[in-house]
């Protein structure tokens, strides 16, 4: 059973290893296809046998033993997402929907990485799973881009970065909370935290799963992944980041019960907002497909408060599968947003060379002091030997005076 | 004496200040005294290997006048805070005098920047070592001496003298805090051995400790290049020749570190800098922003690296200032990751500006297309600097900011969940300039000395190791550290 | 061992300068050999004051008591100055070699160290005024030495005026004490009552500051010892300028000054000669004038130290003092021989003349350089051994003034780098096309280096020179 867990995980990893070697032939796609809807069917099998198998990694990060847990709640999402493989490599096995080699081979880190986030038990295990999906979907997003727009692709890392920290900053709170990184164990003792630590880690966590399920002003890369033409947006939009942020708030249900009806209030401002929003982009009529992925995942910020969204987050990859496949991506120029991006960033060097320039004026004032100083002392000396004599006099003025001064106070 | 192998702390410094000489008595290739003087590294860190495997060697003395009260001896020490810091320095030496083979090959007398670089490795090594107040004091000014006839003799452009200035005086400032708390300290305490001194001044009243630590603090934060004493960091790095800037970034910034944690932290004990914390935790978080900041506007690829080192040193400070073991292993860490993935990046731009003759930001682009090795290089440390997982920023970042968070500073903990994105603010902007496409097609780049590629291709590999080594790595360094509730 | 009385030293001083006349007069070109006999008299008047061993007493011709007497600071600083002195005969040799008269220079050497050494051995107003004025006298002459040129004619003379200003004040005072205690020995047996003794006092003081350059009467300094040869700034300001602070402090502690009143005066008057002095020499391009400054900033420091001990009344700063003034001594004086040695071989006189010396001359660069890393306070030489000293001392005093007063130094001690770097700099400076260097005479490079290796073993291993100078602050201020 544990060898079971060790293959959901690495099964992907493994082929996308073997579509770099030999990813050119004509039957590897079929053969692939093939492997894994066999798998899939033999994972529905456990899933409808209820069994909770679990393969130890070993302890790898803080001297905790961390696992790969096929827990209840995480089953159907690893189907979902062996499932939206499929359809994936369906899609590429007819010639006109051809990718780039290296498109397969990311896709396929991508998804095992997503369910290695969904199945190891352990925080810091978890956010390191995390951050590898996003920089897998980045990696995914510059592939499809033009090589002129490669290198702003990159700057998609940074929300999701973000949104990792965000996620860092939970899982420490928790951890310190209840003094161990298993996340069953931290999620237990999550409602015992002072209010205001349990509103931040509310807040952060919000946070995060707003920037992974692709919200405004973060939905960049959202867009840019729902506008690749080729088949791999149907997994980077609908498992990477955005199924993991839902699946994140879901878990984290009992803080957020915990929190107080601050967090409702909050919630349904924001869903107001994201609704006009979205209403405004679909009568646009551009990036339809990811406006509705993103008032899809809308919904799922509800999923840390209302408990029953069982059926919400069993539909997640699904729902969001037909919707890219209703609505074809456009390739059109994606630059926007990380056009923005690298413009900021330039502004904001330009303005660290003047800053730098300013600090060093003002330096540079402090230590010519001295030497100005000594110009003004200067002059006082190149007067004649009469006047250097008549100053030395003061002194003598000023030693009578303590003198008698002083032995006036002596007894 | 004791410990086994305690002859081996006075040889390794001896050995460093003979090979010095000895660099000097044949004044023929550049090559016979790179060999010599990387030989002489790796020769005198054999007897410390010896000291430090399994069991911790401590106080060793060597005391030829200790007859004065108060006055000093010739005491030398090893012991769990110092082992980190030791083996970062031997590292980072040893990429460095690699490297030198193939860059010193064209200065002039090669074998007088060979001999004073010897003598900064054997400054910054007596430092570690030193058990006495006065001799570490002795070391840290011929360190600076060292580096300071290092950067005015061999340094680029026609700034080096001032460049020199400037560093000259900013150190001096702080070394002249550290002599003024390091006098007190001997005089009140009787005793110019670090811990009996610290030991005999516990009871001392609180604001006398913490005006002391305050101007300890100060004296070594000047050396690690803490915002706003920083300002010496970025020329000195960008003038100085790359063995030099090397060591500068990999080791000499950790000496400021290692004087925090010896003097300040460990000696006076959490407890007494309890109201010094918030301020302290406040200017590690202005350094790493400040430092990434200015990063992002830098149009040199020396002073682009060399900033990341102040917004590195800024998680380092801020890991100390958390005042507690986890702190300082997070710290202690970071700064053995620091000088590893400093030094790789160091190396290999040192490798991308010999092969292109380009030296600007706005010349990278295309590199990672021309030379796919050196730009690969980069991209790791940057990356590594980033804190992506699995490499050696990430392992220390979430332990700093696990100290942060446990420290009771709550708005300044969560505060320093924002410094790592500007860190990958500037990572990306080089990753991104260099999978640029350029206007122009760039001229074809040279091969570099091969002694250049072949130590960077060491570093890379080292940084990796590292970095996947990460937890076990992270966990030897808790154990090695003393445990700093217990000074209380 | 018979202890010698304490006069041999300054007989075999005084004999010897007449001995050297003579010689000097029968072979007038022979300066080698005139050198090396006034170095032998100077080492031997050092084996005579060192053998001299408990305190020694020589019956005074003017008041009852001795004229003579052998304490510890005034051992220290007297072997201090015959060192010094030693090694500048020997140097004299070769750089006097283009000047004429070499009869009158060697000769005047002697009685000027001879007039040092009595005046630290003095122990009575009377001695102590005739030794002052020996000193003096012979350095006015010795400063104007070159007299073919104009400046060195200007220099002398303004430093007479000045010289001799501060020593009618000094023997006022001296008559003012005596008319109202009608005593010339030291210790004073007490204090008079009434306003005579200490307005005695004052004018003593205020004649051996005006003699030691402390500010504000410091700006006959550097035109003095920037025209002199530099042979003989290197004894002036190593030795005969801060002599006068010791004499100061002597005195006040024998007088029964108004101990903590005087002391913060002079720690005042110190930190202002720290400033102007730090300060000043930072605009200046001329290299003998920048080591004048620099003397009257590292007097300063001295009065610092001193001031501090007197005012608080605690030994420890005095002794700080005593190894900043010894150092000082040693350190100066290798500066003033090194740059000397660059100006005979390479005629440098301004900053800029000092390019591509470190290539064409590096043994004598090399040792400017040590001398001023030494004054700027780098271990291992013994400025740092005083810094440490004297920031060790004022740990012990407990006292907010002391405190800000130890901040003034370390700050002072920073600007100072802002003058000392930028020369070593020159000197490491490349230029494209290098002139050949010259030789240089073993006359000049051997003094030199001996007191180079004198200087630094001071600096590694100053504990016997901190014990004599902690007995010394002990017994000048009876503690």
């Amino acid at each position: 059973m544990n060898l079971l867990v060790w293959a959901v995980v690495l099964l992907p990893l493994g082929l996308a290893f073997a579509s770099g070697l030999w990813g050119a032939h004509q039957r590897v796609r079929p053969l692939m296809f093939g492997l894994l809807g066999a798998f899939t069917l033999a994972l529905v099998a456990l899933w409808a046998s209820g069994e909770e198998p679990v393969a130890r990694l070993g302890d790898l990060l803080a001297g905790e033993p961390v696992n790969l847990r096929w827990t209840g709640p995480a089953a159907p999402l690893v189907v979902a997402i062996y499932a939206a493989l499929l359809v994936y490599i369906g899609r590429t096995l007819r010639p006109m929907e051809e990718s780039p080699p290296a498109s397969l081979a990311i896709v396929l880190a991508l998804s095992s990485m997503a369910i290695a986030a969904l199945l190891v038990d352990d925080l810091l295990a978890r956010v390191i799973a995390l951050d590898l999906v996003s920089v897998t979907v980045v990696a995914l997003l510059t592939v499809h881009s033009p090589a002129s727009a490669r290198a702003p692709a990159l700057w998609h890392y940074v929300p999701l970065r973000v949104a990792d920290l965000c996620f860092l900053y939970v899982a420490l709170q928790l951890w310190r909370g209840t003094d161990t990184p298993t996340i069953s164990v931290a999620l237990a003792g999550a409602a015992d935290h002072p209010r205001g630590q349990l509103l931040a880690v509310t807040a952060a966590a919000l946070g995060a799963a707003w920037i992974k399920l692709g919200l405004p002003p973060f939905s960049g890369w959202l867009m840019a992944a729902s506008r690749m033409r080729s088949p791999a947006r149907l997994t980077a939009a609908a498992f990477g980041p955005p199924l993991l942020g839902a699946y994140l708030l879901s878990r984290l249900a009992p803080a957020f019960a915990a929190a107080g009806p601050a967090v409702g209030i909050a919630l349904a401002l924001a869903s107001g907002f994201l609704l006009l929003w979205g209403i405004r982009n679909v009568r646009r009529g551009a990036d339809r497909a990811g406006t509705l992925l993103a008032l899809h995942g809308a919904l799922g910020l509800w999923s840390g408060l209302t408990p029953a969204s069982g059926l919400y987050i069993l539909s997640f990859v699904p729902v969001r599968v037909v919707i890219l496949l209703l609505y074809p991506g456009t390739d059109a120029a994606p630059a926007a947003a990380t056009n923005q991006a690298a413009r900021l960033v330039d502004r904001l060097g330009h303005l660290a060379l003047t800053a730098e320039a300013e600090l060093e004026a003002g330096i540079g004032r402090l230590t010519r002091a001295p030497e100005a100083l000594g110009t003004h002392l200067q002059r006082a000396h190149r007067g004649r030997l009469r006047e250097n004599l008549l100053w030395a006099l003061l002194a003598l003025f000023a030693i009578l005076l303590t003198l008698l001064v002083g032995a006036g106070g002596a007894p | 004496m004791t410990g086994p192998w305690a002859p081996g702390l006075v040889l390794a410094p001896a050995l460093l200040l003979v090979a010095s000489a000895a660099v000097l008595l044949r004044p023929g290739s550049a090559r016979r005294a790179g060999a010599l003087s990387l030989l002489a590294v790796l020769l005198s860190a054999l007897p410390l290997t010896a000291a430090w495997v399994g069991r911790r060697c401590d106080v060793i003395l060597w005391a030829p006048g200790t007859a004065e009260p108060g006055g000093t001896a010739l005491a030398l020490r090893l012991d769990g805070l110092s082992i980190p810091f030791v083996a970062n320095l031997f590292a980072v030496s040893l990429l460095a005098f690699w490297y030198a083979l193939g860059y010193l090959e064209r200065v002039r007398r090669p074998e007088w920047c060979y001999s004073l670089l010897l003598v900064f490795v054997a400054s910054m090594l007596g430092g570690l070592l030193a058990d006495d107040l006065l001799l570490f004091l002795v070391s840290w000014e011929a360190m600076l001496l060292a580096s300071a006839l290092l950067l005015v003799g061999w340094g680029e452009g026609p700034r080096a003298s001032a460049v020199t200035l400037r560093y000259f005086i900013y150190s001096q400032g702080g070394s002249l805090l550290l002599i003024a708390a390091m006098a007190w300290l001997a005089h009140t305490s009787g005793s110019t051995q670090p811990e009996a001194a610290f030991r005999a001044i516990r009871h001392q009243p609180l604001p006398v400790l913490q005006s002391l630590g305050a101007m300890l603090f100060v004296g070594f934060a000047v050396k690690m290049a803490i915002v706003p004493v920083h300002g010496w960091l970025p020329d000195a790095h960008a003038i100085a020749p790359m063995p030099v800037t090397i060591l500068l970034a990999g080791a000499m910034l950790a000496m400021g570190a290692y004087g925090m944690l010896r003097f300040a932290l460990l000696g006076l004990g959490p407890a007494a800098l309890m109201p010094l914390q918030a301020p302290l935790m406040a200017l590690g978080l202005v350094s790493q922003v400040y430092g990434a900041w200015q990063s992002l506007g830098q149009r040199d690829l020396k002073r682009f690296i060399a900033y990341s080192s102040v917004s590195q040193m800024g998680y380092v400070l801020f890991g100390i200032a958390a005042l507690s073991s986890a702190g300082a292993s997070a710290s202690v860490h970071h700064i053995l990751g620091h000088g590893l993935v400093k030094s790789l990046l160091f190396m290999a731009a040192g490798v991308v500006i010999a092969s292109t003759s380009r030296r600007r930001m706005s010349g990278m682009a295309a590199i990672g297309r021309l030379l796919p090795v050196p730009a690969l290089s980069l991209s790791i440390g940057l990356a590594a600097t980033a804190g992506f997982p699995p490499l050696l920023g990430f392992h220390t970042e979430w332990r700093l900011l696990l100290a942060g968070l446990e420290a009771g500073h709550p708005l300044l903990a969560a505060g320093a969940f924002a410094a790592p994105v500007a860190t990958l603010a500037y990572a990306l902007v080089l990753v991104a300039r260099m999978m640029e496409c350029p206007a122009h097609e760039p001229p074809a780049p040279v091969a570099a000395p091969r002694p250049m590629r072949v130590s960077t291709g060491l570093a890379l590999a080292l940084v990796l190791l590292a970095g996947f080594l990460g937890g076990p790595l992270g966990r030897w360094i808790a154990d090695l550290l003393p445990e700093m509730e217990a000074v209380l | 061992m018979n202890p010698m009385p304490a006069i041999v030293p300054i007989a075999i001083l005084g004999a010897g300068s007449t001995v050297v006349y003579l010689v000097a007069r029968v072979a007038p070109r022979r300066t080698s050999l005139l050198a090396a006999l006034t170095a032998s008299i100077m080492a031997a008047a050092l084996g005579a004051l060192l053998s001299s061993g408990p305190p020694n007493r020589v019956p005074s011709i003017v008041s009852p008591g001795e004229a003579l007497f052998l304490e510890p600071g005034g051992c220290l600083i007297a072997s201090t100055a015959l060192v010094l002195g030693t090694i500048v005969a020997l140097y004299s040799a070769r750089y006097l070699a283009l000047d004429r008269h070499p009869d009158r220079y060697f000769p005047l050497l002697l009685l000027m160290l001879a007039g040092t050494v009595g005046a630290t051995l003095a122990s009575d107003l009377f001695t102590l005024y005739l030794f002052v004025v020996l000193t003096n006298g012979a350095s006015y002459v010795l400063v104007a030495f070159r007299r073919e040129t104009e400046t060195a004619i200007e220099a002398g003379f303004k430093y007479a005026i000045t010289g001799t200003m501060g020593s009618m004040f000094l023997l006022a005072g001296i008559a003012l004490v005596f008319r109202d205690t009608g005593s010339l020995s030291l210790p004073m047996p007490a204090a008079a009552p009434g306003t005579g003794h200490q307005l005695g006092l004052g004018l003593i003081t205020f004649g051996l500051l005006v003699k030691a350059a402390v500010f504000p009467a410091h700006t006959w300094l550097p035109d003095a010892h920037g025209r002199a040869p530099s042979s003989i700034s290197a004894l002036l300001s190593g030795i005969i300028v801060p002599l006068h602070i010791y004499l100061l402090v002597k005195l006040a502690m024998a007088l029964h000054a108004p101990q903590p009143a005087l002391g913060w005066l002079l720690t005042a008057l110190g930190a202002g000669s720290l400033i102007a002095g730090n300060v000043l020499a930072l605009r200046q391009s001329y290299g003998k004038r920048l080591l004048g400054y620099s003397t009257i900033a590292q007097v300063g420091y001295m009065c610092l130290a001193f001031g501090l001990g007197m005012a608080l009344g605690q030994p420890e700063p005095i002794a700080a003092g005593f190894l900043l003034l010894v150092g000082h001594a040693l350190l100066k004086g290798l500066a003033f021989l090194a740059k000397g040695s660059l100006h005979l071989y390479y005629g440098a006189t301004t900053l800029n003349d000092l390019t591509d010396l470190g290539r064409r001359a590096p043994l004598a660069s090399g040792l400017l350089s040590a001398a001023l890393l030494g004054l700027a306070g780098m271990p291992p030489l013994p400025g740092f051994a005083g810094k440490f000293a004297l920031l060790w001392a004022i740990a012990g005093l407990d006292s907010r003034a002391a405190y800000a007063v130890a901040a003034l130094f370390l700050l002072g001690s920073l600007v100072s780098l802002g003058y000392y770097l930028p020369l070593i700099g020159r000197l490491l400076h490349r230029a494209p096309q290098t002139a050949p260097g010259h030789r240089h005479s073993r006359w000049i490079h051997l003094p030199m280096v001996g007191l180079a290796a004198l200087t630094l073993l001071l600096g590694v291993w100053p504990w016997p020179v901190w014990r004599m100078a902690l007995e010394a602050a002990r017994f000048l201020g009876g503690w």
